[in-house]
């Protein structure tokens, strides 16, 4: 050793490298990693005020829809209904939250904070440096599209409390990952805790468990500190677990439970006729990000930033590929929107508010929205003069399983044509396949009302009054139950009462609920004027010229001295025209529909030899808002 | 240190004085009985039957009730009066043949009201431990988490007998019922199970059993039925079931049969005959009298006139099919069967009777009388009739009947209870209500089955079917009926004489 020369320092090899390598790269370093720490924060925060915003500004009547198709109930009974299958305590703790939709802000702002509340578990469990913070975003886009990629599935999911759960679980499964980080190795507590969690967390959280053990047995391997042999040991105990703990509840305790499904507790199901796989997506996607951060767990990586303007590059491209599938994915479709919205307007009796929907219609529209548009033109008494100035069609849902008018709107057009038995039957087989709803009790109890069923009526009240948004709602139709002469003054009650007045007789609907509406109306006679005006407009609909006269005749009897509206007119000139039965010339029709049925008559001759969409491509301008149009040119029309 | 000891116990002694529960000083009297739900004034109660637990529908802050049972009293504060066990299981043991009394006090606006006492007679005869019940919410068509329960009538414990859905998913649906057992033994049961793994349960002494009594020589698989009192057979009837829905009458339903007959199975032979086969006779409802002599049915006569569908036929003339109650003899050596003998003529009268069950003392008839039709819970008109086998006189069960539905109903193993299904309480949703019948065939005012909270059955959105009593519990698990379900197994073979 040279005299002059500071003895050398024996220093730990690792920390030598360390500092070599951060000697080295702070010479180079744009972002340092302290400089980084707000990045999840803003990263974060930005994306769940984005998520928001857009969910209110397109989605808040999607999501007030969804707390209709919901029920909470804060009685015991309805808590203890849920925890007979495992994972019944995530549809219970969504159903919860779900209510809260009732104001859409609310609800949104709840599942905005739990899920920063998953991207904080995330980052915590699995020690996501700040430079990696747009990783966070991944699960939280892949659950909001769990939610807004239903579409019709939200009348046909059985999964209660559906837009919480998942989330719910995910942050459970992830909680208890961390918590066996957290442990250590000595004692085999982590063992322990691999198996008493799922043991714990199964009948709780169902599949969100098993996913939490599989990814701890994953995760052992990623301790630095632990052994080949306790590894080894944690896995197997994890997949011994997962498969045998699953099987003990099904055979000791769950009796609700096919054993087909029991490691899928908890997990909506996507079934009707067949299995919608696609719709499992996000949750294998979420769950092979777990599985991700799990394998790369402790992976040495530079906390720093060395390239920013690559950095930056990176998040950038990663915003727009997660803003181009969240787009792609989220489900859009005008008709189902308007469906929603003429739903809400019927509840609110804003019949010009359907009408208003109906007019703005473009393409064509579903056979709902047609129903829709002629009850709140029934309602207005204006069928008979503009029931055919809108558009009219049979467009499929969009939906890639058969979607049924009765579970969409098929319970409050039922009650609103007076077919109350029918109504309550559907609430009741509904409620039954899909569960209870807050829609279902309401059509109960005005069913129960109008049918003087008292007794039952309370039934539904006081359910409803164990609600946070309906209490008020209920307690106003409790009134009706210790007075109900008062019902006959509430205008929703006012028009139906009309509609009751017919006999009784057996009959079914084999589900087609526009087809019977008609047959029923079609076929049946009445004393009472609007009733029996519906009874017209469905021999009109049905274009059976037998069924048209008789009930013409009966309305003409019952407005004497009021103007024949124009559609009544149209098909009775039409058909004294055609048949030559029934002698017109003494009927006062108005010079319009004289020359109407004349201009269209001439029209045809100009255009004979033409097929008939072509016809009606030609016709529709002129004569689409008649009903020679309707009868001879509108055929073979799809109902459901 | 002890002055913090007399401090906490200081603040406890406020606590349970001041939760403490005692009768008012003072008090009006009503000469009103008090409006509680369920109705449990002046009914009479085996002595061990669970707490009859109540709660008062009208308006009240606050609520005191008395039990006075032999000179001992039992208070208890609170809109829902809810006596313990223990102190239940006392006041039922000093009461055996005598009155609990009961006081309702109700505090509105600080001025408390003493209604009308009423009284809870204990008879002395107890009743059955346990009774069945299929559990289904009222749709018409579909089902879903069908289950069979089985409920201690002593206390509140009520189990999972079998679960549909522990063989159904979303596309095969699994309907189950008519649970039955051969003289209240829960270890002689038999159970349905429809479309999905479908069959018929039989389970005797431990041994489960599968059957599968569809055949194409019968109308249908077995459907109601009924076990010999000792022999190893069951009646059925087959039948062919239609429904339709009414659009205005608040029936709401009509499920009618287009045909039925009676069968006779042999669980040991795995065989089956054919008994009742006339097609213009509708024959339904067996039931074997306790001494095994006779097999009781109901039988319509009806006759096709028009070539549409017997379906449709028959739905379209509802309101003919009038069903009369026969029997015939039984030979237990031979296994043959007599001719018929009518016992009662409901079509006489304009009406039809269903679901006859004779007391286990072989002394009453009691049966379902209604308009018409075989399917009475959606009757509003049903009622319980019963008929005093050696007088032969009948008469309305006036003392338990109500002004809605009446409809199944069971004899406890003593003959001292029934238990029978109504739609009293809400005419929408049916519940199991049980009443003393003594030796003369009298009944005494029906009590709704207890539960542990008093609103339950006003918030339970299911209706209780075929309620039977028996004397212990079902021990097979849900499980196990799943995993037998679940196998394969070859079709019972008819023939003409099971001997």
């Amino acid at each position: 050793m040279k005299t002059n020369e500071k003895p050398k320092k024996k220093v730990n090899s690792a920390q030598s490298r360390q500092k070599k390598q951060s000697d080295s790269s702070s010479n180079n370093v744009s972002i340092s990693a302290s400089k980084l720490r707000l990045i999840p924060l803003i990263a974060g925060a930005v994306t769940l005020i984005i998520i928001a915003s857009v969910l209110l500004a397109y989605e808040s009547e999607y999501l007030y829809r969804v707390q209709e198709l919901n029920l909470f109930l804060y009685t015991p009974l309805f808590f203890k209904g849920f925890l007979v299958v495992s994972g019944g305590m995530l549809s219970y703790i969504g159903s919860f939250f779900t209510q809260f939709f009732y104001y859409p802000w609310m609800g949104v702002t709840m599942l905005c904070l739990l899920w920063a509340l998953l991207m904080w578990m995330i980052k915590h469990a699995f020690r996501i440096s700040n430079k990696s913070a747009f990783l966070l975003i991944y699960p939280v886009v892949l659950l909001l599209l769990t939610d807004v990629d239903l579409g019709y599935w939200i009348f046909y999911l059985k999964m209660r409390g559906h837009f919480f759960s998942s989330t719910i679980g995910f942050t459970v499964a992830v909680a208890a990952v961390w918590a066996f980080r957290a442990f250590s190795e000595r004692y085999y507590s982590r063992t322990i805790w691999v198996a008493l969690s799922l043991f714990v967390l199964y009948p709780l959280i169902g599949f969100y468990s098993l996913l939490a053990s599989l990814l701890m047995g994953i995760l052992t391997w990623r301790f630095e500190s632990s052994t080949r042999k306790e590894n080894i040991i944690n896995s197997v105990i994890s997949i011994v677990s997962v498969v045998a703990i699953p099987l003990i509840y099904y055979r000791f305790l769950y009796y609700q439970t096919n054993i087909i499904n029991i490691y899928w507790t908890g997990l909506p199901l996507f079934r009707i006729d067949e299995n919608y796989v696609t719709y499992y997506i996000p949750y294998i996607l979420i769950s092979l990000y777990l599985a991700i951060l799990t394998v790369t767990y402790n992976k040495k990586c530079n906390a720093d930033v060395k390239n920013h303007h690559l950095w930056a590059v990176c998040q950038f491209a990663q915003i727009l590929v997660i803003v181009g599938c969240t787009y792609h994915f989220w489900y859009k479709d005008d008709n189902f929107r308007k469906e929603m919205s003429m739903n809400r307007c019927i509840e609110n009796l804003d019949w010009e508010g359907v009408l208003r929907i109906a007019r703005d219609e473009t393409a064509e529209p579903t056979r709902l929205m047609v129903m829709y548009k002629n009850l709140a033109l029934f309602r207005l008494g204006r069928c008979g003069d503009e029931m055919y100035s809108y558009l009219d069609g049979a467009k499929k849902s969009n939906a890639p399983f058969d979607v049924h008018m009765m579970q969409v709107g098929g319970k409050i057009i039922y009650l609103n044509y007076g077919k109350l038995n029918f109504c309550y039957r559907w609430c009741l087989e509904d409620g039954v396949e899909f569960g209870w709803r807050v829609d279902f009790y309401r059509y109960l109890l005005k069913c129960a009302l109008l049918n003087n069923e008292m007794k039952v009526a309370r039934k539904y009240v006081d359910a409803l009054k164990h609600t946070l948004f309906y209490k008020d709602w209920a307690e106003k139709y409790e009134s009706y139950l210790k007075q109900p002469s008062l019902m006959k003054q509430d205008e929703e009650f006012k028009p139906i009462f009309h509609m009751l007045k017919y006999e009784d007789n057996l009959d079914s609907d084999n589900t087609l609920v526009e087809l019977y509406l008609m047959k029923s109306f079609a076929h049946s006679d009445s004393n009472d004027p609007i009733l029996q005006e519906q009874t017209l407009i469905s021999a009109l609909q049905m274009k059976d010229i037998s069924l048209f006269w008789p009930r013409f005749t009966k309305y003409a009897q019952l407005h004497p001295k009021q103007h024949m509206p124009r559609h009544y007119q149209e098909a009775a000139y039409l058909y004294g025209n055609l048949e030559h039965k029934i002698d017109i010339s003494h009927m006062p029709f108005d010079q319009e529909v004289i020359q109407s049925y004349r201009d269209f008559m001439a029209f045809a001759q100009q255009y004979q030899g033409m097929n008939e969409d072509q016809m009606k491509e030609a016709f529709f301008p002129r004569f689409g808002n008649t009903f020679f149009y309707n009868y001879f040119l509108v055929r073979n029309q799809k109902t459901y | 240190m002890k002055r913090y000891i007399y401090i906490v116990v200081f603040v406890i002694s406020a606590v349970m004085t001041g939760c403490s529960s005692q009768v008012p000083g003072q008090y009006s009297d009503s000469n009103q009985l008090p409006h509680i739900f369920p109705d449990y004034t002046n009914v009479t109660v085996p002595s061990n039957i669970a707490p009859l637990h109540f709660e008062f529908t009208g308006h009240a802050d606050d609520m005191v009730s008395r039990y006075t049972a032999g000179d001992k009293e039992y208070v208890y504060g609170g809109v829902k009066s809810e006596p313990s066990e223990s102190d239940w299981k006392e006041m039922t043991e000093v009461s055996k043949g005598k009155d609990v009394k009961v006081e309702v006090f109700i505090e509105n606006d600080g001025k408390w009201v003493r209604y009308k006492p009423f009284s809870i007679n204990v008879a002395a005869e107890p009743i059955d431990p346990y009774i069945s019940y299929r559990l289904i919410a009222p749709s018409y068509v579909t089902y879903e988490e069908l289950t069979i329960n089985q409920r201690c009538l002593e206390n509140y414990d009520e189990s999972v007998i079998y679960d549909n859905m522990l063989c159904s998913d979303e596309k095969n649906g699994q309907c189950i019922n008519c649970h039955s057992y051969q003289n209240y033994n829960p270890q002689r049961m038999q159970f349905h199970a429809r479309q999905a793994n479908g069959g018929t349960i039989v389970t005797y002494d431990g041994k489960i059993t599968k059957v599968n009594m569809k055949n194409n020589k019968i109308l249908s698989a077995g459907v109601y039925p009924s076990w010999h009192p000792w022999l190893k057979l069951i009646a059925y009837s087959v039948n062919k079931t239609g429904q339709s829905f009414h659009t205005r009458d608040l029936n709401k339903i009509e499920v009618e049969d287009a045909a039925s007959d009676l069968i006779v199975y042999d669980l040991d032979k795995n065989k089956i005959m054919p008994l009742e086969t006339d097609p213009a006779e509708f024959s339904v409802f067996p039931f074997w009298a306790p001494d095994g002599k006779y097999l009781y049915y109901c039988s319509s006569h009806f006759e096709y006139k028009d070539t549409i569908s017997h379906e449709a036929e028959a739905m379209s003339r509802y309101k003919e099919l009038k069903y009369n109650i026969y029997r015939i003899p039984f030979d237990e050596n031979t296994y043959s069967f007599g001719p018929r003998e009518i016992v009662f003529d409901a079509a006489g009268m304009g009406k039809s009777a269903t679901f006859p069950r004779i007391s286990p003392d072989g002394r009453f008839l009691m049966f379902t009388l209604g308009g018409w039709g075989c399917f009475h819970i959606w009757h509003r008109d049903a009622d319980l009739w019963i008929m005093d086998l050696k007088t032969m006189k009948s008469r309305p069960m006036v003392e338990v009947n109500s002004n809605n539905t009446e409809s199944y109903h069971s004899w406890s193993s003593n003959g001292r209870w029934i238990i029978f299904s109504t739609r009293r309480d809400d005419g929408g949703y049916t519940r199991p209500y049980i009443a003393y019948v003594d030796k003369k065939g009298v009944a005494r005012k029906p009590f709704e089955l207890p539960q542990d909270d008093p609103d339950y059955h006003h918030q339970l959105m299911k209706s209780y079917n075929i309620p039977e009593f028996m004397k212990g519990p079902v021990t097979i698990r849900p499980q196990q009926f799943a995993d037998v379900l679940k196998t394969k197994v070859d079709s019972a073979v008819v023939v003409k004489n099971l001997k």
